[in-house]
């Protein structure tokens, strides 16, 4: 263990110095994800909010989802886009290879050496601000229960969207191409949450619960949180289980990931 | 012009080779298509809100996913990974202009999206638009017209913000101040008839609106011809201003401009 933290702490510091080097294009990126950013919340409240209420959620409720959303997106990438995100490319260039002759797990490895993505704090930050706006607004009384109960469901959360980058990245062992599983994925299914799933017929409600669990990562939690209605006919622990469905789905990618290496053949470059 | 035709022919063709693509760009847009009916279905229901009832909140998100992908253009990229490689010495001395050469590569790549990301979302919708009223001739005309200038004007903004890739070298970020801009201003999220006075009175100060915002207003003839006809007009000068400003940055960025080996 003492060792895992030896690791990973210079692993860090490169990632942080590499970052760093390029003071100037850092910020400009992080301003940039801050108006990007502020601009789809502000079109979620706006448009919530110009009807009072979506599904029996108002504006400011509403935004709870997807600062839910984006502050696990920044937690969980943070420590695995950049993995995620390269490992095609290591693996066509041969670079992969190097991995699988470390003394430590390839997986491991390369998650340290692809390196921790500074760059999400605006992420993070901004769905920091959001969120206390959000709550605040509601007149929200946070207890130390309830703060806690946030924080362990955004962990889960956290392990929700790191699942999602690892088990997208599988896709690599099988094709070289680009990779529109991630696209699907971590873009295009995840849209339906940034709204109650409530609103979204049966079957959508099902596979975002049961088969791809996106709703854990912020409509359960944020339900619990806010004493909304969840569907109808759903055991009433569900808004509590995050940690657990974070930890399960985690577990189940890694396992994904080692059976892709299992079956991968090198390029030979 | 031949030489134009060459390029977007070229470009269309490599985007031809990714077949499984195309596949997900399909499944991609089916979905982020349905998430909006779902969702203005939801907040409308049967009634209408701020003059807008569900079948023109359809037509609205169905013009959206039309236009949208048209407009799409990530100039800076192209600059930033020209100069990265040093293919941008190789394309400057192309007897072709370095703005028609983008622009017919970008419109190359953002039919064939429209061809595959559109048409299924068309046939999904077609039951559901019984409801729908169509404009009349002069709106359609006047929808046409506004939207070719809406297509040129978004090049041109993204074409300007691009050629600050000479002088950052690293610019990844531009991309994420325009989307920012465009759905604040420009109404790509959420239609600005619903905007608080505020930001609806800013957005016309700004070239934003033009993009995609007002054709689909036209074309819902929420905008009475005299008002379509001022919309293509202040759509008409921020073009030419813009283009008059495209060209003393180019001016300045061939000065400037720097190429690590290549």
């Amino acid at each position: 263990m003492r060792d895992f933290w030896r690791l990973f702490s210079s692993f860090f510091k490169v990632a942080l110095r590499r970052e760093m080097a390029y003071r100037g294009t850092f910020l400009a990126g992080i301003i940039g994800q801050w108006i990007s950013y502020g601009a789809t919340f502000l079109g979620i409240y706006i448009m919530v909010s110009s009807f009072d209420i979506l599904g029996g959620w108002n504006g400011s409720e509403v935004l709870m989802l997807y600062g839910l959303s984006v502050m696990s997106y920044a937690i969980g990438a943070s420590f695995f886009y950049n993995f995620s995100n390269g490992l095609a490319g290591r693996i066509r260039s041969g670079e992969f290879d190097a991995s699988l002759t470390k003394p430590i797990h390839p997986f491991l490895h390369e998650v340290f050496s692809a390196g921790y993505n500074v760059g999400y704090i605006s992420h993070f930050t901004v769905s920091l601000v959001v969120m206390a706006a959000a709550l605040s607004s509601t007149n929200y009384n946070l207890t130390v229960q309830s703060l806690m109960f946030l924080i362990l469901s955004v962990l889960g959360a956290s392990l929700i969207q790191a699942s999602a980058l690892i088990a997208s990245s599988v896709m690599s062992f099988f094709t070289v191409g680009n990779n529109p599983i991630a696209d699907f994925l971590l873009w295009d299914v995840k849209e339906f949450t940034n709204y109650p799933i409530t609103v979204f017929p049966k079957g959508i409600q099902f596979v975002l619960t049961f088969i791809l669990p996106f709703a854990f990562m912020n409509f359960y939690p944020a339900a619990a949180l806010l004493g909304k209605a969840i569907p109808e006919g759903y055991p009433a622990i569900l808004p509590y289980l995050s940690p657990l469905v974070g930890a399960l789905v985690f577990a189940l990618s890694i396992l994904l990931w080692n059976w892709g290496l299992k079956n991968y053949k090198s390029t030979g470059s | 012009m031949e030489k134009y035709w060459l390029v977007f022919k070229k470009s269309l063709k490599s985007e031809l080779t990714y077949r499984s693509a195309a596949l997900w760009g399909i499944i991609s847009a089916t979905l982020s298509f349905l998430i909006q009916i779902f969702l203005w279905r939801a907040l409308l229901g049967t009634g209408v809100r701020n003059d807008t009832s569900f079948p023109d909140m359809l037509l609205y998100v169905l013009l959206n996913s039309f236009i949208s992908p048209l407009t799409r253009a990530n100039v800076a990229g192209m600059i930033e990974n020209a100069m990265i490689d040093g293919t941008i010495s190789m394309e400057l001395l192309r007897p072709i202009s370095y703005k028609g050469y983008m622009f017919s590569q970008t419109i190359g790549k953002n039919i064939y999206g429209v061809v595959t990301a559109t048409v299924p979302v068309m046939l999904i919708s077609l039951p559901l638009l019984s409801g729908a009223v169509l404009p009349d001739m002069v709106h359609i005309l006047l929808f046409f017209m506004s939207a070719l200038l809406g297509i040129a004007l978004t090049f041109e903004v993204t074409y300007l913000a691009g050629l600050l890739a000479f002088w950052l070298q690293r610019c990844w970020f531009i991309r994420f101040y325009l989307h920012g801009l465009r759905s604040v201003f420009g109404g790509t999220m959420v239609p600005i008839w619903f905007y608080p006075e505020i930001l609806k009175n800013l957005s016309y100060f700004l070239p934003f609106r033009y993009m995609t915002f007002e054709p689909i207003n036209i074309f819902l003839m929420k905008s009475s011809v005299e008002q379509a006809w001022i919309s293509i007009l202040a759509a008409f000068l921020w073009l030419i201003g813009l283009s008059l400003a495209g060209k003393l940055v180019w001016r300045a960025a061939m000065k400037k401009l720097t190429v690590n080996g290549g």
